[in-house]
């Protein structure tokens, strides 16, 4: 067996009853590698052109790296890979806790799953046995009493649970899938897929392990990326503050400083009350201790409980930086229990936390714009700062009732359909909302947006940090845009596959090491790193093939149109022209052309001539 | 003499081309002696990044002696420890 993989992809087709194990061909292993490399080439394959995403036909992916479930340090990470129904285009979402490694222990790289179930069920894996269980009885649950039902069912705390809330049962387009109680395989809409297809749940049981091709020379390897990654300075930061900073690290703080720090649906980037919701605040009034994921150093999980006030008494994992930014200032709320109550209820209503507050924060400007309406709300006045407003809606959405229903659209459709000036305040790229980062605050950052194969995500690529501190760039200036988006795009697409937590990388020579000890392939840290662009590039494909191009590589109208109105970064707006000379440089690097479609030399350089004859086959012209 | 092990991190490390190195200072010498040395050793870039030109600190990099982290400003000429733990980081964020 190949070292590092469990070796098997289990098919499940819900609508036949029907599983089906496939050996993992070594030769598909080496190409994409794991993660996300291999959920974006299975969804090319195993899905048609035009499918509605809540369609039966539609395909959800579960799949692990060979990193996952190792000692390596942060060897966790599982993906989710489907055809997103926010965008209509390739979707996924990265989730780390313990249902990765599980998954693998059980005997699977990977899970593909098809079809619907003609009634509620969720996929129980026991090591081999995998069948499906009725699910009738957690149907209508939130994640967290479907997690207690499931382990109490199996009588076993220790099976990974990885499950959808109600929003998902409303085809919620932003439903997350949820492991491990608070963990979030969050952004591609994965979790509205599973709702459509009737699953529940995922669980797992794995009483296996994974082996290495040379297992001295992998302890050791690992032992020393351990080392490295503990005496960073960013493990500690990361222990002490989480993802939110506020002591050792840059930090909400800073991003105001910065002016990068969403406020009030975008409309600035700095909020005037940020000490009130910054790191320091949350540390000495709520944090209980640190929570880690398997085999992670880090501990960035924060257990929290509410100590004072109306949510006195409630415990969450969280909130971290994504939320306290969306739910907080991107609404003007500015109190640390309300956003850490409104965390806990994206957690169990089962919501993407970033795409639910950028929801809450447009319907807030539309209410505000009159564009919708108290008898629209069923009561609720739903002005900015007003977490009990919020909270409301929220609810409101994961039921889809009243304007809920029309919200839980996401804000691109929602805009069409409220119609009016909305569309020109609906902050989202390709159908999916931005994140707590201000679009206006780099050109870089706006490039990595507006080419993002998920949509309005940072998940590709977050240049904020060198563009603002290297004195040899100016985040202004589109100036070496294209290839730091390039570069930083691989550096953080690369751990996806890898199956790796991003926080606290190692060098492209460390993972060469491992992955040689690990699988006893000859593999150099050159030849992982076209890995990502190969990824990059496939995806980018599945998306043409799905209609996408240049045209939807923008940003959205607030920032093209409108500048930012106070804080440091007052008065900036992305010109037009300055993306499309980021564009044009970054489809070059990329062996794309002009209206971003991968040239076939390119997809012949990564051995995917059968991609190219597929895009040919739909009277897509490639150059 | 005293030695100091430098360590570097993101940014920083592509610029000096290293993980980490020793670096031999006089008695009492700060961690403004040592940047100094360290400039003579991979120029204004590497002064770029730690002051404006004008001379004020610039908060680009963070640094850490022996854990713990220092404030350029405020703790520049506060004197090393021979066997000193020296590290510049830039954090990485975009959680």
């Amino acid at each position: 067996m190949l070292g590092g993989y469990a070796g098997k992809i289990l098919h499940v087709d819900l609508s036949k009853r029907m599983f089906k194990k496939e050996i993992l061909d070594p030769k598909f292993a080496r190409a994409f590698l794991g993660g996300r490399g291999f959920g974006a080439k299975l969804l090319f394959d195993h899905l048609e052109p035009g499918v509605d995403p809540f369609s039966p036909d539609n395909v959800l992916i579960f799949a692990t790296g060979p990193f996952t479930g190792t000692n390596m340090p942060k060897g966790q990470r599982y993906s989710v890979v489907t055809k997103s129904p926010l965008t209509g285009g390739y979707g996924d979402g990265e989730g780390g806790g313990h249902f990765g490694p599980e998954l693998k222990f059980a005997g699977y790289d990977a899970l593909i799953v098809k079809g619907k179930a003609d009634k509620p069920v969720y996929i129980w894996i026991d090591d081999e046995t995998a069948r499906l269980e009725d699910a009738t009885h957690i149907w209508g649950r939130g994640v967290f009493e479907a997690d207690k039902i499931i382990k109490d069912d199996k009588a076993d705390k220790l099976v990974r649970v990885a499950a959808v809330g109600p929003a998902a049962e409303k085809l919620v387009r932003f439903a997350a899938v949820t492991n491990d109680l608070y963990r979030h395989a969050a952004r591609g809409g994965g979790g509205a897929v599973m709702g459509s297809k009737n699953l529940k749940a995922v669980a797992v049981r794995g009483f296996g392990g994974v082996e290495a091709a040379n297992t001295d020379e992998f302890n050791k390897v690992a032992e020393e990326a351990m080392k490295k990654t503990y005496d960073n300075p960013g493990r500690k930061g990361m222990y002490d503050w989480g993802t939110w900073g506020g002591g050792g690290g840059w930090d909400l703080k800073q991003y105001n400083l910065w002016g990068i720090h969403p406020t009030r649906n975008y409309r600035s980037g700095y909020f005037e009350n940020y000490e009130k919701i910054y790191g320091k605040n949350f540390r000495d009034r709520l944090l209980l201790k640190q929570r880690a994921c398997f085999a992670c150093p880090l501990a960035c999980g924060r257990h929290a409980l509410i100590r004072d006030g109306p949510y006195k008494g409630t415990f969450v994992e969280g909130p971290e930086y994504e939320t306290i930014t969306m739910l907080g200032s991107d609404c003007g709320v500015d109190n640390i229990e309300a956003i850490a109550k409104a965390h806990q209820m994206c957690d169990d209503l089962g919501f993407d936390g970033i795409s639910a507050g950028n929801v809450v924060a447009f319907a807030m400007e539309c209410y505000e714009k009159g564009l919708i309406t108290k008898e629209q709300t069923g009561g609720i006045e739903l002005k900015w700062g007003d977490p009990e407003a919020q909270m409301a809606l929220l609810k409101k959405i994961a039921y889809r009732e009243d304007i809920g229903d029309v919200l839980a659209e996401g804000v691109k459709i929602a805009a069409e359909k409220i119609g009016g000036s909305a569309p020109d305040f609906a902050m989202h790229v390709k159908g999916l909302p931005l994140p707590a980062y201000e679009p206006r605050g780099a050109l870089g950052q706006a490039l990595a947006f507006a080419i993002s194969d998920l949509g309005g995500s940072h998940d590709r690529a977050w240049t904020y940090g060198e563009e603002i501190t290297n004195p040899k760039l100016d985040r202004f200036s589109t100036d070496a845009k294209a290839e730091l988006v390039k570069n930083n795009m691989r550096m953080r697409t690369l751990p996806d596959i890898l199956g790796y937590c991003r926080f606290v990388l190692l060098s492209y020579d460390d993972y060469a090491k491992a992955m040689a000890a690990l699988t006893g392939w000859n593999i150099t840290a050159e030849e992982l790193m076209t890995v990502p662009d190969k990824v990059t590039t496939l995806t980018r494909a599945f998306n043409v093939r799905e209609g996408f191009g240049r045209k939807d590589d923008i940003l959205p109208p607030r920032a093209m149109k409108e500048p930012v109105v106070d804080g440091p970064t007052k008065g900036r707006m992305v010109t037009k022209e300055e993306l499309d000379k980021m564009l044009d440089e970054y489809y070059l690097l990329m062996g794309w052309d002009k209206d971003g479609i991968p040239k076939r030399e390119t997809l012949e350089k990564y051995g995917m001539t059968d991609v190219a004859e597929k895009l040919t086959s739909r009277g897509i012209l490639l150059s | 003499m005293m030695n100091i092990k430098v360590q570097y991190y993101a940014l920083i490390r592509e610029l000096v081309q290293k993980e980490e190195e020793g670096v031999e200072l006089v008695e009492g010498s700060s961690l403004r002696d040592l940047l100094e040395q360290l400039t003579k050793e991979y120029g204004a870039d590497f002064r770029d990044l730690f002051f404006e030109r004008d001379g004020d600190v610039a908060h680009r990099i963070l640094m850490f002696a022996d854990g713990a982290e220092v404030d350029l400003a405020k703790d520049g000429n506060r004197r090393l420890k021979n066997g000193s733990n020296v590290q510049f980081f830039q954090p990485v964020g975009g959680g």
